[in-house]
């Protein structure tokens, strides 16, 4: 026997969206599948990698691991949501300038837990990089080139 | 994993949680945070297709500072606990535990009632509630009772708890004793890792003589466990070498680390009994 489907409101990136779904969906199904936001990518599926990360109400948090019952009422923003009409975020031009993306899988994970980080920190050390991006994982760059990106999105911030 | 028969539960109260839990005992699991059970569930591995979402309930959320105690509401986050003032001044071990647990995205939504109940023998924060002689609050429709968390965990995923009950908190006894605190958790990384070994001690000395010693462990037997053995042949005694000897003999006997995935038995004891060695010999002198 199936559970029933449940309408669940919430707010994706300042809009208010319904969708109508099974309460266990995963939200990074639902963002992908159901409201076709797929700049939200799905590494490991199962809290380990970051790069399906996204803000609920604020907070850093791994989209395979919030099932969709829990996002009802709920303030949620994506990566797309950096990008204000059509300039890029300063941290994701920064990842650009110090090629911090490659294959570009954990990028967004990598760009929301700098934006995270430099909200809380405005001007982090290397080790506060380092541990807050910690439970992001890449494996291309190598993170030096991450670790780059972040130094220059905060100087640019400072200045601003 | 197909998701479409599972049964959610949106309860709206405490009282409704225990209502439905009185109705039907053993029925439903419960959801907190999720960062456990949506791994199990995506594994297949999930036991209950029948949840209660208890996720944002107020009553269990947040942390109280009283005269002698401090209560930590089951829904309390890992970043909640990383960054409240008190806990960070009386209890560096939970703080530590809190900032290992995962990543910054699974601190933000892991609960520590969550962590408890999910009974890992590899969690990280039991091992520090162990030395601090923690209690727990369970709640039933009937009855709320309190436990020591150590009596709790009774073996592989089995504890002490009724299919009527839910965990609601966890007190920390305050104390203005001078109190030395040490918490080493041995994994492969700085995030994600789940441990090998953890051990977590609070010592009470007074001019080199063990008035109290708690020693909670990760990692090193099918649950988390304390060694009163080896407790009971350090207290009232003076630090020496020759005790600390005594009590690795002991500490060996008493734990039961197994090979698997991320370890292997021996390293477990090895680095179980290094860590415990070097800190009491850290304090002789």
């Amino acid at each position: 026997m199936n559970a029933q489907k449940i309408n669940i409101k919430f707010t994706l990136n300042n809009k208010e969206v319904t969708v109508s779904t099974y309460p266990m969906k995963r939200l990074i199904d639902v963002l992908r599948e159901d409201l076709l936001f797929t700049g939200t990518k799905e590494g490991c599926g199962e809290g380990e990698c970051g790069a399906c990360a996204v803000f609920i109400n604020g907070e850093l948090v791994d989209s395979c691991l919030v099932p969709i019952i829990q996002v009802g009422g709920a303030i949620v923003s994506t990566i797309e949501d950096l990008t204000s009409s059509q300039e890029l975020d300063v941290i994701q031009e920064a990842f650009i300038n110090n090629n911090g993306a490659q294959c570009g899988i954990c990028t967004p994970g990598m760009i929301l837990a700098s934006s995270a980080l430099l909200m809380s920190n405005p001007n982090p050390s290397e080790l506060d990089i380092r541990t807050n991006l910690a439970g992001n994982l890449c494996r291309c760059t190598g993170y030096n080139k991450i670790l780059d990106s972040v130094n220059e999105a905060s100087k640019t911030l400072r200045k601003k | 994993m197909n998701i479409s028969p599972i049964n959610v539960y949106d309860a709206q109260s405490v009282h409704d949680v225990l209502n439905l839990l009185e109705k039907e005992p053993g029925k439903w699991s419960i959801l907190a945070g999720g960062t456990d059970l949506m791994v199990q569930m995506d594994l297949g591995t999930l036991q209950s297709q029948n949840l209660i979402n208890v996720w944002g309930l107020p009553e269990l959320a947040g942390i109280t500072v009283r005269k002698d105690e401090v209560e930590i509401n089951a829904l309390t986050t890992f970043s909640e606990i990383k960054n409240h003032p008190i806990i960070k001044k009386e209890f560096p071990m939970l703080i530590e535990a809190a900032h290992l647990t995962g990543s910054i995205a699974i601190q933000n939504r892991g609960t520590i009632g969550g962590n408890i109940m999910n009974a890992s023998p590899a969690a990280d924060t039991p091992p520090a509630l162990l030395a601090y002689g923690a209690e727990i609050e369970l709640t039933s429709k009937n009855e709320v009772r309190r436990l020591f968390y150590k009596d709790f965990h009774i073996n592989y995923k089995v504890m002490r708890i009724n299919p009527d009950e839910m965990l609601t908190k966890i007190i920390l006894r305050r104390t203005s004793e001078k109190t030395i605190d040490f918490y080493q958790k041995v994994g492969t990384r700085a995030a994600h890792s789940i441990s090998k070994a953890c051990v977590a001690i609070r010592l009470k000395l007074d001019k080199k003589i063990i008035k109290d010693i708690k020693i909670g462990l990760g990692a090193v037997a099918p649950m988390p466990m304390r060694v009163y053995l080896t407790e009971e042949l350090l207290k009232g005694n003076k630090l020496s070498m020759d005790l600390i000897d005594e009590a690795i003999l002991q500490f060996a006997k008493e734990i039961h680390p197994i090979d698997d995935i991320r370890s292997n038995k021996a390293y477990r004891l090895r680095v179980a009994i290094n860590l415990l060695r070097n800190f009491l010999k850290g304090h002789i002198s």
